[in-house]
């Protein structure tokens, strides 16, 4: 899915009509990565998702990683919420398994747990929703628990910082 | 190549003069054929010279006498990707390396600058001692010792006069909610930690640490509610109980925002 290193404009995903998409094709912008469940997802917090994201317009790329490990049930990525997602021009990818300790675990999500990959933060998947933060310089700056930045705002705020780097 | 193809020239007289016809086509048409195809290229590859002759050291190879002589060689093809750059080339036993003597190896060693005013950190400098400066009739390790001998004794202040003193950066923290927190800077290249406590509800300044790389760790003190919200500089972590910020360089006053 991904190569191992620890350029973030490196990486390649595929999305969930298996078209190979290129991080390097974001440098510049914002990035926001939101992980999320691959079946029976919270509509109410999709929406407000939506709603922040469009504020960003062009300046912001999202990307929504469905994690196997979220859901008990199995998934259809043809029908859904997930397809509400890419009519509104956010990029799904395949889904992956998430576990820090599975070898099957995606060198991307490595990137985004690892702090030996990223150098910045070392935080483990933990909940649907958790989400990224990516600067237009490739620079991991924000991993946020979810549901709070959704429903109070900080998710806005972030996205916002004008950061000096 | 150019050929002349067979029977494109024939003869009344004989084989050797059909033949001298196909030779004198060669001589008056094979330089501008040869001319007209395009065939040049550039070289890329490494030229080697030696621009500086003084530029050599002797050096005993893998401790074995004799002694080798290296000189310092430039690449000089400005078509070449390697242009500019230089290498040490081992050119074998020489005159100018005496044969019954040992050379030291290469010595290179960090000191950290230690004469900055008011406890303040200094930065590390490397100390290096070139091949070949001491050398030892006795053995290796004499000429080896000498090296670090060298270093020992003024790798120090070498450092305390060409490396930097950190400046003290101001910290400031935010803090909305009605816990007190734990906030440690710990300095990457020193190791040494700063630890700040600070109350719930407060806002301002909570001390200074020198100018560098750190590690910065907040934890709210009595308290497992995974709902905290932090951020220094332009990071964040939210929805959590302590969180780790790693490589962080703080070079000008920094914000601390516990919410």
């Amino acid at each position: 899915m991904a190569n191992a290193q620890q350029d973030f404009y490196l990486f390649e995903l595929t999305d969930i009509s298996g078209r190979t998409i290129s991080l390097k094709d974001y440098r510049g912008k914002k990035v926001l990565i939101i992980l999320s469940n691959s079946s029976s997802p919270d509509s109410l917090r999709v929406n407000k998702i939506s709603k922040i994201i469009k504020e960003f317009g062009s300046k912001l790329t999202t990307i929504v990683i469905p994690i196997s490990d979220f859901s008990s049930t199995s998934h259809d990525n043809s029908k859904g919420y997930l397809k509400k997602y890419q009519k509104e021009g956010i990029i799904v990818t395949e889904t992956i398994i998430a576990k820090r300790t599975s070898q099957q675990q995606s060198v991307f999500l490595k990137w985004l747990t690892s702090k030996d990959k990223n150098n910045r933060f070392d935080i483990d998947v933990q909940v649907p929703f958790q989400m990224f933060a990516i600067s237009e310089k490739g620079r991991l700056y924000a991993v946020m628990a979810g549901n709070n930045d959704i429903d109070k705002g900080y998710l806005r705020d972030i996205l916002a910082v004008n950061i000096k780097e | 190549m150019y050929t002349v193809a067979d029977g494109t020239y024939s003869s009344l007289i004989s084989q050797a003069d059909a033949d001298q016809k196909a030779l004198d086509d060669i001589d008056a048409n094979g330089q501008v054929y040869a001319n007209d195809q395009n065939g040049c290229s550039i070289s890329v590859t490494p030229i080697w010279d030696v621009l500086d002759e003084d530029s050599t050291y002797c050096l005993t190879v893998n401790g074995q006498l004799p002694a080798h002589q290296f000189i310092k060689e430039t690449n000089i093809n400005p078509n070449s990707p390697l242009y500019g750059q230089t290498r040490w080339s081992d050119i074998g036993p020489q005159s100018s390396c005496p044969a019954n003597m040992y050379f030291n190896a290469e010595r290179i060693q960090n000191f950290t600058r230690n004469n900055c005013s008011g406890g303040i950190s200094g930065s590390v400098v490397a100390y290096r001692v070139p091949p070949g400066k001491y050398s030892s009739a006795i053995s290796q390790a004499d000429a080896d010792l000498q090296a670090i001998s060298d270093a020992n004794t003024n790798g120090q202040n070498y450092a305390n006069q060409n490396g930097v003193c950190a400046t003290n950066i101001q910290i400031t923290c935010l803090n909305t909610r009605s816990f007190n927190y734990d906030v440690r800077f710990a300095n990457e290249a020193t190791g040494v930690t700063y630890a700040f406590y600070v109350n719930a509800n407060t806002n301002g300044n909570i001390g200074t640490v020198p100018s560098g790389t750190y590690t910065i760790y907040i934890c709210p003190f009595n308290s497992y509610d995974p709902s905290n919200n932090y951020s220094v500089g332009y990071n964040y972590i939210t929805g959590v109980v302590c969180a780790s910020f790693y490589s962080i360089s703080i070079v000008s006053q920094t914000e601390v925002r516990i919410y």
